[in-house]
């Protein structure tokens, strides 16, 4: 398990981290949401020490992270960057070899994962003969293919066609299937819903929320109900009782005490002509809007 | 995944498992000799090297056949006409090569007014008129005068087994001829081609650090540039980054140095051109080991120099102290061969930046003392231990930073990372 205690740095008058802490467990797939600038890439860059903090701790599996723990992290950092001119299995099996692996099994596993994201034919090409997206997938290779016990992806996503998305998750999942920890930053928080068990929600270099989706989607400590009607409501008297319209015949009702739900569901009934309803937890991205405010 | 589901522990389309595929963990040696493969596959193969290579061979080749054809028609012909010396024509070409006069060819004409044409044609440089008569065009050089000298010994020495002297006459005419003795105190017959063989060296010197040093510099800022250096330094410490890099380098250089040399020694040898003297193996491993030195001296400050820029266009300007600095130690290089007998020359010799250029050529020089090769190894070993942990610590606490070009006070303050 990888643990964050207490993590700060400044550069010069900016606080980049303030304290942050918190862990990303193995068979855990971590979802690290939090907007530019809020810390998300120092936090992993710290993680391999390629930032020098002003304080705190990080520990993988009870211990101080050194170049060993390091060789079973997988790492794609924020400033995407590969050699131009070499061929993409070399490549590959370069960084492979780079974390501890005999050469053959990284040539072996730059195939096996190359061709996992449909560069199969590619193996053979110079970086620069592929398309962004294509090389985007060489930097996921490179970060994965020695098969790391850590993987700390910072928007993995970005760049990616829905197919490589597709492949990437399932990827991703079959990693924390086999009992790896993978902390990955995004801003598709559909995304990040869909796929993480874990969320740490971070603004201005403090981790505003963390624990598993639905600790997070209740951690704002109310619900909301959505109204949906077949013509348009009368909408004086939802505004009346704090329902928002999300659409022309929709609303959101935000509920603090659930013993509501009842009063609020009769005078929809009598405000229009109530289709269908939900009553739920906030999404993920009512919470990262409110605890990023 | 729904409020109520847990992350599965059962593993479904498994990762590859690398367990059992792993070599021991990385160390800073194994990430430096990978850092050293990769670097040295891709430099050795690269256009840059090649054409390097390619252009310096063909330099070397193409410089060694141009000359010999210009010195087989750089001929001088000597014509004779009338009586000579019996064996004197003959023996011609042979004496004035010794005597260092190139290449002699003579010719015999029927009547004087031909050998005449012949040299106002400029077809014939000197002419000989019956052993007792020099012709030229114009007075010019010393072959006319070397001739003329070669003309009278063969008619002193004709004289002196006529019977129409007596013994006694003989005894006379052979003590006027006789040469005043010349005492070489230092015979070198192969002087000047060591010197010029020396020279070679220290530009071959100079000129493969400042390409493979160009090669290095390149190589950095490209990872720089790119954002690589993230990745690498996720995988491995900046030192063993280095150590791979300044190897590699180094090694083909190396390669460059030997290719270059052997190549000149070669084409020299093959098309007989000059007196290049016979090079002692030992001289090739004193260059090699000074060449090491004087690589690993610049190649690391160099590193340091271009870690601190951002990209390749930055690296021009931080770089030029560095190159400057190579230039004053090929500069006092120059001066150093070119007056090895000087005590200051040898004093200036011991300098760390000019040593690497110039030990060599004094060691082929054979003027090298023992306790002087010493002394000058000493001196530059220390040097290069400070100038390894002062680049090393530039390189270590500025190659991460690629938002921004770095001042080397900056860098050398700054706080290291990995």
């Amino acid at each position: 398990m990888l643990e964050l205690h207490g993590l700060h740095k400044r550069f010069g008058d900016v606080v980049a981290l303030d304290g942050v802490s918190f862990a990303a467990k193995p068979g855990y797939i971590t979802g690290f949401l939090g907007r530019n600038g809020a810390g998300k890439s120092t936090t992993m860059r710290s993680v391999f020490g390629l930032v020098n903090l002003d304080d705190g701790l990080i520990r993988w599996n009870g211990r101080d992270v050194d170049g060993a723990a390091m060789s079973r992290f997988g790492f794609m950092p924020e400033q995407r960057g590969l050699y131009r001119k070499m061929k993409i299995r070399n490549q590959v099996s370069y960084f492979a070899q780079l974390k501890g692996l005999d050469r053959r099994s990284a040539d072996k596993s730059a195939n096996e994962l190359l061709t996992e994201l449909g560069l199969g034919d590619r193996l053979e090409d110079k970086l620069e003969a592929l398309s962004h997206g294509n090389q985007q997938r060489v930097q996921l290779a490179t970060a994965l293919a020695h098969s790391p016990d850590l993987c700390l992806l910072d928007e993995p996503f970005n760049g990616l066609d829905p197919t490589a998305v597709r492949v990437l998750n399932s990827y991703l999942r079959s990693l924390a299937d086999d009992g790896r920890a993978v902390l990955f930053s995004s801003h598709q928080l559909d995304l990040v819903e869909e796929l993480c068990d874990e969320v740490v929600i971070i603004d201005d270099g403090s981790v505003r929320a963390t624990g598993s989706v639905s600790e997070v989607r209740r951690q704002l400590g109310h619900s909301v109900l959505n109204l949906a009607f077949s013509s348009t409501p009368d909408w004086g008297r939802l505004a009346a009782e704090g329902a928002a319209a999300t659409g022309t015949r929709s609303a959101q009702v935000r509920l603090d005490n659930p013993d509501r739900l009842s009063h609020l569901l009769s005078l929809a009934q009598e405000a229009g002509s109530l289709t269908t309803f939900s009553y739920d937890l906030p999404s993920l991205s009512d919470v990262f809007e409110e605890v990023t405010q | 995944m729904t409020d109520t589901e847990t992350p599965s522990t059962q593993p479904s389309s498994s990762p590859i498992d690398m367990e059992s595929n792993r070599a021991s963990a990385p160390t800073m040696m194994s990430d430096a000799a990978l850092v050293f493969r990769r670097e040295f596959i891709t430099r050795i193969t690269s256009s840059m090297f090649l054409a390097t290579m390619a252009f310096g061979l063909v330099m070397i080749i193409g410089g060694a056949v141009f000359f010999r054809v210009i010195d087989e028609t750089d001929v001088d012909i000597v014509g004779l006409v009338g009586d000579q010396p019996t064996g004197l024509a003959d023996a011609l070409p042979e004496l004035t090569d010794e005597a260092g006069f190139g290449r002699v060819e003579v010719e015999t004409f029927e009547s004087r007014e031909a050998l005449d044409e012949a040299i106002i044609a400029g077809d014939v440089r000197v002419g000989v008129v019956d052993g007792s008569e020099l012709v030229v065009k114009t007075s010019d050089g010393t072959l006319p005068g070397f001739l003329a000298l070669v003309w009278k010994e063969a008619r002193v020495g004709a004289l002196l087994t006529s019977p129409d002297l007596d013994p006694g006459q003989q005894q006379v005419v052979a003590e006027a001829t006789t040469d005043i003795p010349l005492t070489e105190l230092e015979p070198d017959p192969e002087s000047e081609a060591k010197a010029a063989v020396g020279f070679a060296l220290v530009i071959m010197l100079f000129l493969t650090i400042q390409l493979v040093g160009g090669m290095l510099m390149l190589s950095i800022t490209e990872e720089k540039g790119n954002n690589i250096v993230e990745l690498l330094l996720s995988s491995m410490s900046s030192k063993s980054l280095l150590l791979g890099k300044l190897a590699a380098n180094g090694l083909i250089g190396l390669i460059q140095t030997v290719v270059l040399i052997g190549a000149a020694i070669i084409a020299v040898n093959v098309t007989d051109l000059g007196d290049i003297p016979t090079i002692p193996s030992s001289l090739l491993l004193v260059a090699l080991l000074w060449f090491v030195v004087g690589f690993a001296f610049f190649g690391v400050l160099i590193a340091a120099g271009a870690s601190l820029a951002p990209s390749q266009e930055d690296a021009q300007s931080v770089m030029t102290p560095i190159f400057i600095l190579l230039l004053i130690g090929y500069m006092a290089s120059i001066f150093v061969t070119s007056n090895l007998d000087s005590g200051a020359a040898r004093v200036v010799s011991m300098i760390p930046l000019v040593s690497p250029f110039v030990m060599p050529a004094r060691f082929l020089d054979g003027d090298l003392p023992l306790w002087e090769h010493g002394l000058a190894f000493a001196i530059a070993a220390v040097t290069l231990v400070a100038a390894l942990q002062l680049g090393s610590r530039i390189y270590t606490r500025s190659v991460i930073h690629t938002d921004r070009k770095l001042g080397w006070l900056e860098a050398f303050r700054g706080e290291p990372v990995r």
